[in-house]
């Protein structure tokens, strides 16, 4: 419904009886001190003017509301539509271009050869790769038996396919023992072909042979066979790590700056700090869920180095898990924990922080 | 009291049935509708008057105002203290 709202300081009943015997019909009339203000229908804009007019009512339209007078208002709004076609550019950009590469199905084949090999690199503005041409030069790819590209809207999906890897042929034939992986103490050893040379509770270090490559007839003769069996040892994995007790620390000085930077999918700018030495601390503003950007805040805080005191005792726990965690990843994949302890040597300046670590596992490999 | 009301009213016809007559509703102490009205006489907050065929009607209240007028009919709103009607 569109309404006009009008103001009058005409007498009010002179008014309302002229606009009513002239067959306006009038809303929301409210009499506040001298002022007459009251709506019309906008249909009866025209008569309800003509008769003040006529009658020689002086008055001034306050407001007009309804859904075409408002479109109108929007209409003429500059800024609204600047900001609509921005809006539209921005959206229009952002399906038109390419962000980022997604790579399914490589196992074997390094990612960066297969990006290398697609030749797009992201971000691309206006982009429309050939995909045909990227799955060809895929295909011709070393290990890629085939490739499909389809593009999901701001993203190339890369799918490969890669070729099967090469048998691999077991020697059976040729003779040759089976040696120690690494320093042990056996304790299980089943030779099904060639002979043992060691026993359960025997120390071995690394290379000793375990299986060797023969074995005795029954006339004493040596013949030479390919070594096979099993042997499995304990093994001991240790680390050592010295703790002074005075150590060189970075200490904040106070001074700090603060930079931001408007991160961009594929551009990765970072502005850098004053300061010859600093911790960093990152916070993220504003991150958007439709449009791929970040506002990063980063405070540079500077910092010295200065000598104090380091207490051992303190961290000793926090030192002890942390060295047995480098341990265990230091520690190849396979076989059976047995037991892990350490030993703390305390000196005059230093200690001396030793972890150890027992397996249990198959030790014989062909040299 | 016109000829052809005197019939409606001896035969207990329905109300809506008088002729040039005016009809006043009044709901509770917010609003009041009058029907068959002949203008305005006098228009303030606490005062409102308004003609009627014969007579005239004199609304007092508190922030009175006018919610809708026309040819036939006023709905008045407001904080309604009496309605009363003068000769």
């Amino acid at each position: 419904m569109e309404k006009t709202k009008l103001k009058t300081e005409s007498p009010p009943v002179f008014v309302i009886n002229a606009l009513n015997s002239a067959g306006v019909c009038m809303k929301k009339i409210i009499k506040d001190g001298k002022k007459l203000t009251f709506e019309i229908n906008r249909k009866e804009k025209p008569a309800a003017i003509q008769t003040m007019e006529k009658r020689n009512i002086s008055y001034s339209i306050l407001s007009e509301r309804g859904i075409k007078t408002d479109a109108r208002r929007l209409l003429m709004r500059v800024g609204m539509w600047a900001g609509i076609i921005i809006g539209l550019a921005l959206i229009f950009l952002y399906s038109a271009s390419l962000l980022r590469i997604r790579v399914i199905g490589n196992n074997r084949v390094d990612e960066a050869k297969i990006l290398e090999a697609a030749g797009v690199n992201p971000p691309i503005l206006f982009a429309s790769p050939d995909l045909d041409k990227i799955e060809k030069r895929l295909v011709a790819l070393e290990g890629v038996s085939g490739a499909s590209v389809v593009r999901k809207g701001t993203t190339l999906e890369i799918t490969v396919l890669e070729e099967l890897p090469d048998t691999e042929i077991i020697d059976t034939k040729t003779p040759a023992p089976l040696v120690a992986a690494e320093d042990c103490v056996i304790t299980r050893i089943v030779a099904t072909q060639g002979t043992a040379v060691v026993k359960a509770g025997d120390t071995v270090k690394k290379g000793d042979i375990l299986i060797a490559a023969y074995i005795t007839d029954s006339e004493g003769n040596q013949v030479p066979v390919r070594a096979m069996g099993e042997a499995d040892g304990m093994v001991y994995y240790q680390r050592h790590a010295f703790y002074s007790h005075r150590m060189i620390a970075k200490v904040r000085t106070g001074a700090k700056e603060e930079k931001t930077v408007m991160e961009i999918p594929g551009l990765s700018y970072q502005k850098p700090s004053s300061f010859v030495s600093y911790d960093t601390e990152t916070k993220v503003i504003l991150c958007s869920n439709i449009l791929p950007f970040k506002l990063i805040k980063t405070t540079y805080y500077e910092t010295r180095e200065q000598e104090t005191d380091f207490n051992y005792e303190a961290l000793r726990l926090r030192l002890i898990e942390e060295n047995l965690e480098m341990l265990k990843a230091s520690v190849p994949k396979g076989g059976r924990f047995v037991n892990w302890w350490y030993l703390e040597k305390r000196l005059d300046k230093n200690t001396i922080l030793s972890i150890y670590y027992q397996m249990e596992r198959a030790v014989a490999v062909r040299p | 009291m016109g000829y052809w009301n005197e019939i409606v009213a001896r035969f207990q016809l329905p109300q809506e049935n008088y002729a040039g007559g005016s009809r006043i509703s009044i709901f509770d102490d917010v609003g009041v509708y009058i029907e068959g009205h002949k203008g305005m006489v006098s228009f303030e907050p606490e005062t409102i008057e308004v003609r009627l065929p014969k007579k005239r009607l004199i609304i007092k209240g508190e922030k009175m105002r006018i919610a809708s007028i026309n040819r036939y009919e006023i709905y008045i709103v407001g904080k309604i203290l009496s309605v009363g009607r003068e000769e």
